[in-house]
Parts: C-alpha cells; sequence; structure tokens
C-alpha cells in the first residue's frame, strides 16, 4: 500500500496551491523578459502540482476505510480577533485529494494547450500568470480546511476568471461579460458571506473550521438558512438558476479559458462546496426539525438544479454557436450535479446520511467525468477556431471532419460522453444521479414526490442532451465543408502542442466512467471521507440505465434525421426565445441592473444639487448672526484689549472655581 | 522612563519644524526634500517606538495589568503650572498602526507632490509638512487637550492647500470644508470640557485617567450636570462631520475633488480615520455606558445609511475623485460597525480595516493622480481603454479595486470580515437581520461601482487625449506604487500584527461595556 509520512505530506500539500501560485508571480513580475516563454514555468508548476495531486490521493487511497477522522495541517494563523480565529489549515481527504488532482491534471493539459493557442498574442504573459493563480486559488478552494480560506480560494478564481473573461479588454463586450461575471457571482458571494456569519453566530466560534462547523448541533433554522445562504453562493459560482445569466457571456474569454474555467473547474466549486457539507451535516441531524431542514434546503437545490438542466438545454437548441451551446451544456450539466445533491430523504437519520452521502458521490463523479468530457469539447472547439479564423458559427462553418481529422476523433468522444451513451464516461455518471433520484423517489418521507418529478426532468433532459450535442457535432464535422473567409486559404489542423492535450483528455473522457462508475471504485473512494456514510454495494440498475441510454438515444436519433438542415437565418419566435434564453437577462436588465443604475445617478445628482444645498442655507446662519454682531467690530483697539482680559478673567475663574 | 521615548515629541515635531522652515525657503527641491526626509525620520522613530510597544505590552498582559499599564508615554513639562493640563505624548494599541500610516502616507503625499505644476511650490511643501506635523500630534496626544488642540489645528493647513493650490472651484469647496469641521468641531470641544469639568477630577485632559474614571460611571451624572447623553452626542459631532457619516458628509465630494491629488490622498487615506479614532478614544472610552446604549441607536443607522447612500453616490459619479470620496464614506461605515459591536473581533477587525482602507485609498489617489498627470482628466467621459496605454498603472489600479472590494487575500477583507462577524455575531436578532441586510448589500454595490468604474475607465476601446502620454512609469511613481501595493498584499495574507497590536485596549473597552451593561440590567 502507497502511504507517504506525516513530514512529507505536511511539505507536499502546501505545494499544490503553491507551485502555481510562486509560478504567476514570477510570470507576473518578469513577464515582459520571458516574453514567449512566459508557459513555461506555469507548466512545469501546474506539473509539479498534478503529480503531488497524485501522490496525495494515492494516500489517501492507500489508507482506504481506514481514513483519518482528519488529516488537517495547520500551518499558521491567518488572522485572529477575540474568539474568532483563522489558520491557514489544509485538509487531506478522499474529496479534497481527488479535486485536487483532477483540477491539476486537467490544468496541466489546457496550459500545454494554451501555449500553442495563445501563441502570437500580445498579452501571453498576463494570460499565464492569471491562469497560475488560478490553478493555485482553485486548489486552495479544494484544499481549505475552513470556510474563510475556502472563501479566499472562491474569491481568488472569481478574480482570475474576471482577469481572463476580460482578457482581451478592448472589446466591449469581453469588458462588459467580465463585470457581469464578477457581479452575478458576488452577488452569491455575498451570500456565501453571510451564511459564514450565521454559522459563527450560532456555532463554537473556533475559525469556521468543517470539523467545529460538523461536530456542532445547529438549531433547525439556522441551520436551513445557513444553507440556503452557502446554497445561493454555490448558485452564483456553478451557474445555476436563477444565477445563471453570466456564464454564457463568459464565452468572450479565450476558448482554453472557457475550457478550465467555465467548464471543468471554477463552475463545479459549488457542487464542491454542497458535496463538502451536505454529507456530514446530514451525518449529524438528529432531531425531526434538523432533518425537515436539511430535506427543505435540498428541495430547493433540487428546482434549481432541475430547472437549470431543463432551460439550459433548450436554450442549448436554439443557439447557432459552437461554444454557446457547449457554455448552454455545462449549465445544464452543473444543473444534473445540483439535481444529484438535492436527492436526499427525511425519512430517518441513517437513511438521511446514506442517501445524502451517496448524492454527493453521485453529484461529484459526474463533477469528475464531466470535468474531462467537456474540457475536451470545449478545447476541441478551441481547435476549430483556431483552424477556422476564431468563427464558430454553425451556419457559416461545416464538415470539416477531413480538415481537422484529430479534432474531429476528439470532438466526437467528448460529444457521446457528453450524450450519455456507453461505455462513454458521461453514461455512467449520470446513471449514477439518475439512480439517486430514483432511490430518494422510493425511500418514503415527504420529498419523494418532487424527487419522481425531477427524475422525469432529468430524463427528459437526457433526451434534449443527445439531441442538441448531436447535431453540433454533425453541424460542424459532417455534411458540406463550409470554411469562412476569416479562415484564410491555409485552413489546417492544430499544431502538436494542442492535439496532444486533445488525445490525452480524450482517454478518459471516454474509459474513466467505465473503469470506476460501475465497479464502485469512485463512491467507495469518495464516501470514505470522514463524515460520510459509507457507501453499499448494490447492483447495477439495468433498468433505469435503459430507460436513460433509450433518452438519449432517441435524441441522438432525431439528430441524426435533421442531418445537415442548418438553422435559418430568419427569425423565428420559438427559436429566437430560446437564443435569447428566454430573455432573462432582459428581465434583469429591466427590474434589476437599470434602476439601480438609475437609483445612483439620481442619488448622487440630488446629493450635489439638493443635500448640499440645504446646509448651505445652515451655512448662512453663522454669517446673518455676524451681520447682527457687527456692532461690536468697531475696529477700536483698546476695545479688543478689553474684551480679551475680560474673557481670561472670566476663563481663570471657570478653572479655579471648578477645582 | 525608556530611551527611546524621549524619541516620541521628534514624531511629530520633525515633519511640523520641517515644514515651517520649508516656508521660508525659497528652492523646491529643498523644501519638498527637507519635508520628506524629516517625514521619514519621524516614520523610523515611529517604528522603533512601536517595536518597543510591543514588547511592553506583552509585559502588561504576562502581568495581567489593566489598561495602559506601562504605556510609553512622555511628558514635556507642564502647561499652566501643571493646573490645566501637560503635553502627554503616547504610542498605544489604538494609535501605533495609525502613526505609521500616517507617516507613511504623508511622505508619499510628498513624493506624489513632486510631479505637480505648482506656484509657490516651497509654501505648498512647507504647509504638507505642518499637516503632517499636526496630525501626527493629534494620534499621538494622550491627553484631551492636546487632541483637540492638533485636531482643530490641522484645518488650517488643509485650508490652504486646498484653496490655494487646489482645483477650479477651490476657494468654495475649502471655505466649506472649514465651516463644516469647525462648527462640529466646536461642539465636541463642548462635549469635551463637558467631561473634564464634570468627571471631578479638577481640569485633568489626561486620557488614561479619565479612562479609569469612566469605570466608575456615576461621576458623570451627579444632578444639576449636562445629562451623559448629551455630552456623548457633542463629543460625536465633530468627529462626524470628519469621517464623514452621512448626512454630514456634503463637504466631503467637493474637497476631495478640488484638493490636489496627493492632498486628497492624505485626507482620505489618514485625516478620515482621525474622526474614527476620535470617536473610539474619546466617545467610546470615556463613555462606554452611552456608547453602548445611545451610541448603538444613532450611529449604527448613520452607519447602515453612509454605508449605502455612499454606494450608490459613488456609482452616479462622474469622475474617478468624488467616486473614491463617495466610496470612502461608504467604507468607513462599515469600520464604525465594527467598533459599534464592542467586541474584540470587531474592535481589532474595524483597527485593521482603518489602516487597509488607508493604503488602498492612498493607492487608488495616487494613481489616479499619475493618469491625471498623463491624461489631463479624471472625468469617465474622457477616459476610456486605458489599459492598453497604461499598463502597469492600470495592473496597480487593478490590485487597489480588487482589493477595495474585499477579495479576501488582500487588505480589506480581513477588516471588513471582522467587523461583520463581530457586529453581526454578536447583535440582537432583529436588529442584525436589519443591519446584515443593509451591509452586505453595501458589500455588493461595493463591488458594483468599482468593478464598473474598472471597466469605464481602464478597458473598452482607447479614447485619444494627450499625444505623449503614454510614459511608463517613473522612480517616483514606483516609489510610490510599490510600497502600497506590497502592503496591500501582506496586510492581506498576514494582517496579525496589526490585529494584535490593539487587543489590550479591544479587550478593556469589551469588558467596560461589558460591565456598564451587567450594572445597569442590575440597577432596573
Amino acid at each position: 500500500m502507497f502511504e507517504l509520512s506525516t513530514e512529507t505530506l505536511w511539505l507536499l500539500l502546501p505545494l499544490i496551491p503553491g507551485l502555481p501560485l510562486m509560478a504567476a508571480a514570477l510570470v507576473a513580475i518578469f513577464g515582459h523578459r520571458l516574453g514567449e516563454r512566459s508557459h513555461l514555468p506555469v507548466l512545469l508548476a501546474v506539473a509539479g502540482s498534478a503529480i503531488f495531486g497524485f501522490l496525495a490521493l494515492m494516500h489517501v487511497r492507500g489508507m482506504g476505510a481506514h481514513q483519518a477522522p482528519n488529516a488537517v495541517f495547520n500551518y499558521a494563523n491567518w488572522f485572529e480577533a477575540g474568539n474568532l480565529r483563522v489558520d491557514w489549515e489544509l485538509r487531506l481527504d478522499s474529496l479534497s485529494a481527488m479535486m485536487a488532482a483532477m483540477v491539476s491534471f486537467i490544468s496541466l493539459w489546457i496550459v500545454l494547450f494554451s501555449a500553442g493557442y495563445m501563441h502570437g498574442d500580445p498579452g501571453y504573459p498576463r494570460y499565464f500568470a492569471a491562469v497560475g493563480l488560478f490553478v493555485g486559488a482553485m486548489n486552495t478552494l479544494v484544499l481549505a480546511n475552513n470556510l474563510p480560506l475556502l472563501f479566499l480560494g472562491w474569491e481568488g478564481v472569481g478574480v482570475c476568471s474576471y482577469l481572463l473573461i476580460g482578457f482581451w479588454f478592448a472589446k466591449p463586450e469581453a469588458a462588459k461579460a467580465a463585470r457581469k461575471a464578477f457581479l452575478v457571482t458576488r452577488l452569491g458571494d455575498v451570500a456565501l458571506l453571510a451564511g459564514m456569519i450565521l454559522l459563527y453566530r450560532a456555532g463554537d466560534p473556533v475559525g469556521l473550521s468543517y470539523d467545529t462547523i460538523f461536530s456542532h448541533h445547529y438549531d433547525a433554522t439556522t441551520l436551513y438558512w445557513a444553507l440556503v445562504c452557502l446554497g445561493i453562493g454555490a448558485f452564483g459560482k456553478s451557474a445555476q438558476f436563477p444565477l445563471h445569466v453570466w456564464l454564457p457571456d463568459a464565452m468572450e474569454g479565450p476558448t482554453p479559458v472557457s475550457a478550465l474555467i467555465h467548464a471543468a473547474t471554477m463552475v463545479t466549486a459549488g457542487v464542491y462546496l454542497l458535496a463538502r457539507m451536505l454529507p456530514p451535516l446530514a451525518g449529524h441531524a438528529v432531531t425531526a426539525a434538523q432533518l425537515e431542514s436539511i430535506g427543505a434546503f435540498q428541495d430547493l437545490v433540487l428546482v434549481s438544479g432541475g430547472v437549470t438542466a431543463l432551460l439550459a438545454a433548450l436554450i442549448a437548441l436554439g443557439q447557432t454557436d459552437l461554444k454557446r451551446i457547449l457554455a448552454y451544456s455545462t449549465l445544464s450539466q452543473l444543473g444534473y450535479m445540483f439535481m444529484a445533491l438535492g436527492a436526499g430523504t427525511t425519512k430517518g437519520n441513517v437513511e438521511c446520511h446514506s442517501l445524502a452521502s451517496a448524492a454527493a458521490a453521485a453529484a461529484v463523479f459526474h463533477l469528475f467525468t464531466h470535468a474531462f468530457f467537456k474540457a475536451l469539447l470545449f478545447l476541441s472547439a478551441g481547435s476549430v477556431m483556431h483552424a477556422m479564423g476564431n468563427v464558430l458559427d454553425l451556419r457559416r462553418i461545416g464538415g470539416l471532419r477531413k480538415l481537422l481529422p484529430i479534432t474531429h476523433i476528439c470532438f466526437l468522444v467528448g460529444a457521446l460522453a457528453l450524450a450519455g451513451l456507453p461505455p462513454f464516461s458521461g453514461f455512467f455518471s449520470k446513471d449514477g444521479i439518475l439512480e439517486v433520484l430514483e432511490q430518494g423517489a422510493h425511500s418514503g418521507g415527504s420529498r419523494g414526490g418532487l424527487q419522481h418529478a425531477m427524475l422525469w426532468l432529468g430524463l427528459i433532459t437526457a433526451g434534449l442532451t443527445g439531441l442538441y450535442t448531436m447535431r453540433a457535432y454533425l453541424l460542424t464535422f459532417w455534411g458540406k465543408e463550409r470554411i469562412p473567409e476569416e479562415a484564410g486559404h491555409h485552413a489546417h489542423e492544430s499544431p502538436a502542442v494542442m492535439t496532444i492535450p486533445l488525445a490525452v483528455l480524450a482517454v478518459p473522457a471516454a474509459f474513466i466512467g467505465l473503469a470506476l462508475g460501475p465497479t464502485h471504485l469512485f463512491g467507495h473512494f469518495i464516501q470514505a471521507s470522514p463524515g460520510w456514510h459509507a457507501a453499499e454495494t448494490h447492483a447495477f440498475a439495468w433498468k433505469l440505465a435503459a430507460v436513460g441510454l433509450g433518452a438519449a438515444a432517441a435524441g441522438i436519433a432525431v439528430a441524426l434525421a435533421l442531418g445537415d438542415r442548418r438553422p435559418s437565418r430568419k427569425p423565428n419566435g420559438l427559436a429566437e426565445t430560446a437564443r435569447s434564453g428566454f430573455f432573462i437577462d432582459d428581465v434583469y436588465t429591466a427590474f434589476f441592473a437599470k434602476p439601480l443604475e438609475q437609483f445612483g445617478r439620481l442619488l448622487n445628482f440630488l446629493d450635489r444639487e439638493l443635500v448640499d444645498k440645504l446646509f448651505e442655507l445652515f451655512a448662512r446662519i453663522p454669517g446673518w448672526l455676524g451681520e447682527s454682531l457687527r456692532p461690536l467690530q468697531n475696529g477700536l483697539l483698546q476695545y479688543y484689549a478689553l474684551a480679551m482680559a475680560l474673557g481670561l478673567v472670566v476663563l481663570i475663574a471657570m478653572f479655579t472655581l471648578a477645582r | 522612563m525608556d530611551w527611546n521615548l524621549a524619541f516620541l515629541p521628534f514624531i511629530p515635531a520633525l515633519p511640523f519644524v520641517a515644514g515651517l522652515a520649508a516656508l521660508f525657503t525659497r528652492n523646491r527641491s529643498l523644501a519638498s526634500g527637507v519635508v520628506l526626509i524629516s517625514t521619514l525620520l519621524s516614520v523610523g522613530l515611529a517604528i522603533a517606538v512601536t517595536m518597543d510597544r510591543n514588547r511592553l505590552v506583552f509585559d502588561a498582559e504576562l502581568n495581567g495589568s489593566a489598561l495602559t499599564a506601562g504605556q510609553p508615554h512622555f511628558e514635556v513639562g507642564a502647561l499652566f503650572g501643571g493646573k490645566i493640563s501637560s503635553v502627554r505624548l503616547g504610542v498605544d494599541g489604538l494609535n501605533a498602526g495609525l502613526v505609521l500610516l500616517t507617516g507613511l502616507v504623508g511622505a508619499l503625499s510628498v513624493v506624489a507632490s513632486s510631479g505637480l505644476k505648482l506656484d509657490h511650490a516651497n509654501r505648498y511643501f512647507g504647509l504638507l509638512g505642518i499637516l503632517i506635523g499636526l496630525t501626527l500630534l493629534a494620534f499621538l496626544a494622550q491627553d484631551l487637550l492636546v487632541f483637540y488642540v492638533a485636531f482643530e489645528l490641522t484645518l488650517i493647513p488643509l485650508f490652504l492647500l486646498v484653496g490655494s493650490w487646489g482645483g477650479p472651484n477651490r476657494q468654495a469647496a475649502s471655505l466649506k470644508m472649514v465651516i463644516y469641521t469647525l462648527a462640529g468641531g466646536f461642539l465636541t470641544l463642548l462635549g469635551i470640557l463637558a467631561i473634564v469639568v464634570q468627571s471631578n477630577g479638577g481640569l485633568d485632559f489626561g486620557w488614561e485617567s479619565l479612562a479609569r474614571k469612566a469605570a466608575v460611571e456615576s461621576t458623570l451624572v451627579a444632578p444639576g450636570r449636562m445629562a451623559p447623553g448629551l455630552i456623548f452626542l457633542l463629543v460625536c459631532a465633530g468627529f462626524v462631520v470628519k469621517i464623514p457619516l452621512v448626512p454630514f458628509h456634503s463637504w466631503q465630494p467637493a474637497a476631495y475633488a478640488e484638493a490636489p491629488t496627493p492632498v486628497t490622498a492624505f485626507l482620505s487615506a489618514v485625516l478620515a480615520k482621525l474622526g474614527l479614532y476620535g470617536i473610539l478614544r474619546v466617545a467610546f472610552f470615556l463613555l462606554p455606558g452611552e456608547a453602548a446604549t445611545l451610541g448603538v441607536t444613532v450611529l449604527v443607522p448613520l452607519a447602515v445609511l453612509s454605508i449605502l447612500y455612499g454606494a450608490f453616490c459613488a456609482y452616479g459619479a462622474r469622475d474617478l475623485k468624488s467616486l473614491l470620496a463617495y466610496g470612502s464614506i461608504s467604507h468607513l461605515g462599515v469600520a464604525l460597525l465594527g467598533l459599534l459591536s464592542f467586541n474584540r473581533v470587531g474592535v481589532e477587525g474595524a483597527m485593521l480595516h482603518m489602516l487597509a482602507h488607508g493604503v488602498i485609498t492612498a493607492g487608488m489617489l495616487f494613481t489616479a493622480g499619475m493618469l491625471f498627470e498623463r491624461e489631463g482628466t479624471l472625468q469617465f467621459s474622457g477616459l476610456g481603454g486605458m489599459a492598453a496605454r497604461h499598463k502597469l498603472l492600470s495592473a496597480f489600479m487593478v490590485l487597489f479595486a480588487l482589493a477595495s472590494v474585499g477579495v479576501p487575500g488582500l487588505a480589506q477583507f480581513g477588516g471588513e470580515f471582522l467587523c461583520l462577524m463581530g457586529f453581526l455575531g454578536s447583535a440582537e436578532y432583529g436588529q442584525g437581520i436589519a443591519v446584515a441586510f443593509g451591509v452586505l448589500a453595501g458589500i455588493f454595490l461595493g463591488g458594483w461601482y468599482t468593478i464598473t468604474m474598472l471597466q469605464k475607465v481602464l478597458f473598452g476601446p482607447l479614447k485619444v487625449h494627450e499625444e505623449n502620454s503614454a510614459r511608463g512609469l517613473g522612480v517616483a511613481d514606483w516609489a510610490i506604487l510599490v510600497p502600497l501595493g506590497v502592503l496591500t498584499i501582506v496586510l492581506g495574507l498576514w494582517p496579525k500584527p496589526v490585529l494584535s497590536a490593539s487587543r489590550v485596549e479591544s479587550g478593556y473597552l469589551e469588558r467596560q461595556v461589558q460591565r456598564t451593561e451587567t450594572s445597569r440590567l442590575a440597577s432596573r
């Protein structure tokens, strides 16, 4: 069995976020000297993170079910005041090790891809500095052992997302999209802050560490509202309805960034947070009221996830831009993960804990496979973009399978995984989600009905996913060859620095689901995290899997039947509604953004023109007083001297008498 | 007396005397050099004394002594034969950080002024030196009379600086500032006199002995005397104008916008803190009972109002300096809430918040000044796409902007977080919810106006203005930006020294307020 000594782990763990952060600092400071070599420090550092992450993962795996209840490494105090203490402390358990290894591994290949994709961009060093910072912050987020430190990573990845969406800042759309992404997620972040305040108010006020939170008995109301606040934070970061509007616009960033931040890693932070919190809290819930609180919160997650999954799939159908289709598919798949997190029961303590753990494991498994195949899809789209002169409009490109053979195969693998066909990885993780929903629906208790409905919704979405994915694939790679004029005359397959990452990511996208899903390797490993209910091995649910597969296959069949019929350029009511994202953006602009802006301008105007004038009126009073007292100021020096002397006498008298 | 306590009077005296001397020089670089070197020297002295203080506080904690046992302070002879007052200076947990901040930002303002086009530059630098010296004196004073006099005297150099070297509407702006501040200051004077006279200690203005007497609250409330509640409000008046809180703020946007940018930086980074500091040291420590009741009733709504009102007005601002002015109102409201928690979490958080805000807002204003030197305007309508032309300057501006939004790992977060935790963690349920909504909305709005400002100024297509404006950062610019940038990061990652500096004093305030609460409950 592979095992590392505590000292080794103590040294190795902080390097997982530390190396990329150091590389980012290096590139930020010396970028102008490094120039076109700026990717090297970041590449090496992320490779180091990936290796260390993998070693940590192997270590945890080696410990098996005998995982130390809390392998926490405390390095130093971050800040402390009164009874609130927050430390630099990292946590090593199945969940954090898996996330750190996955994030670093995928980042490594995306950084390599970027070296080719961003070649020749004047902002080359700036790009890699931001990516390095991102990987460091993301690893901090997943390895943190307390909420404020998680928040450090959480905001850190948000800042990197902001900087990278707005990477081409001279484009007004990019600047706008960056601002929107920052502000919408910021809304969620403020809620996360509120959640921390609630937990601190009610809890053991020692630093908001996970273990102190999990071992405290919160009263049902606090538990519910704290979870709701954390949940809103998660909705914002993971772009769940109603805070999903920023993600499609985020596609203004360079495509590798979309792959890394807006598909594989950062947007799954919300899923990670809830998977981190829910199983131990469910395990610690004793009273019926506490169980109800968790159940009520899970219902909220379920509805938000379900609505997002379906809505985004419908919107994806109406899109004509390959990257936006992928963006909406990310929303939809994240919706699946939240649906999984919502699966549970309020029937009993053990059942609640067991199902919540299985549900979180299913969500995290889908997070895991999705990271590979969605990163693959986005990078393939990037490769297409690279060849097509940055055009991804499906009305203008097509039939590229001969021109881009490697990209074609890789995209196909990703698409099949996304559509959920066996043996590709998406099939098994999606099936896992349907399975926990079915268990929740049949487990009794008050929450069965909603989960049953969500199960159906999940199946419908599976069909829609098959449809839009296959359609995007067919329109891009089959039919008559269409190459836009922006591509020039020498459109060609991407260089090896870009195709190698594609090929590498295609392997897990194809097989990792089969390797880890039906074998229960993933579930057993994750559910060995301290505070989780150990996984129970059960038979593969063939019936449900068949229904899910049928839905996906139906969608794919429709796509095949539609063939090469391109979306028309003529406006069409229904398609337009879907394309616009059901006008949710417009509603927010009209009822939220605009009124706020108007109010700000109005208040500023009133402040300058009205409040100020009012106070000037007050300021005149001394003037009027002065007018009335003017006779005293008669210019006679003796008079002044007399007044001064009198004043002095009064003062001295006052002080002497007061003693 | 410790040997380095003899340095204490030199901390304010050096810049003050250098400033006076600079008034009579003819040479611009001589004037600025003298003021700069003397300010740097006093920063060095302040660091030496502060280090020593840390040791003393540590000893005091070990010995379990009360409030300021072992606090270094220095007495210069006695004025009026010792009957009224003596000049007592000292460094304790409440002012240590602020003294360092004053010296640092003061020195950087001198550096930042080197690029300004100034008539009678020697007078400008002389007045700046005098302003720095008086501000240091106000922070160091351990005696209410000296504190008050220094607090008011800062107005004279400030008035002249804004009124003579400011923008087009400088005279109206400086006059308004003086009238406001004087009016508030007059009420504060009445309050201070009332505290001193009614505390039955003769005319002892010493802060420490007054704070000890404040433990026995009854001394102030004898029949026939001014009600302590009224005294509390009077004392607060001048400080509330200085911070400022809404609705006593209307002098501030004009003054910030009209003052020369280095002076605005000093005004916002340092002088605004003098208001919060005064509230804490005079009103809260000397009237803890009133602070916990009346103070909460009156000041909490004002703080929340300032947070929200400032944020909305900042969004509506049409130029960078007035955006920062309104933003400052909003941020300092959070610090005041932290102080109003009366527990260690909030009070220590507020001390950190004040320092962090000082560093960040100075950074923002200095970068704004550099932008103005290059582009000739700070109006949003005239700026846009600056990131393409001024890359490094933009990078620093993004850093300071993100810090002011409260991104963890940068300076503002720790203070803001602790202020929230301190206040909301202990607030009563109903009040807590109302305040929480206000403050959290304010924090969101802070991101909203700051990020929008970045978009307007730095991003989007480049608006061409002055030719040749694309010059890089000079030595003076680096000398300003690097220390502030480094501090922004260091205070974010390692705020511990700042937090622990005030633990004795904040613990004392916490116990004081609890004790008066208990005695009030018992007397019912």
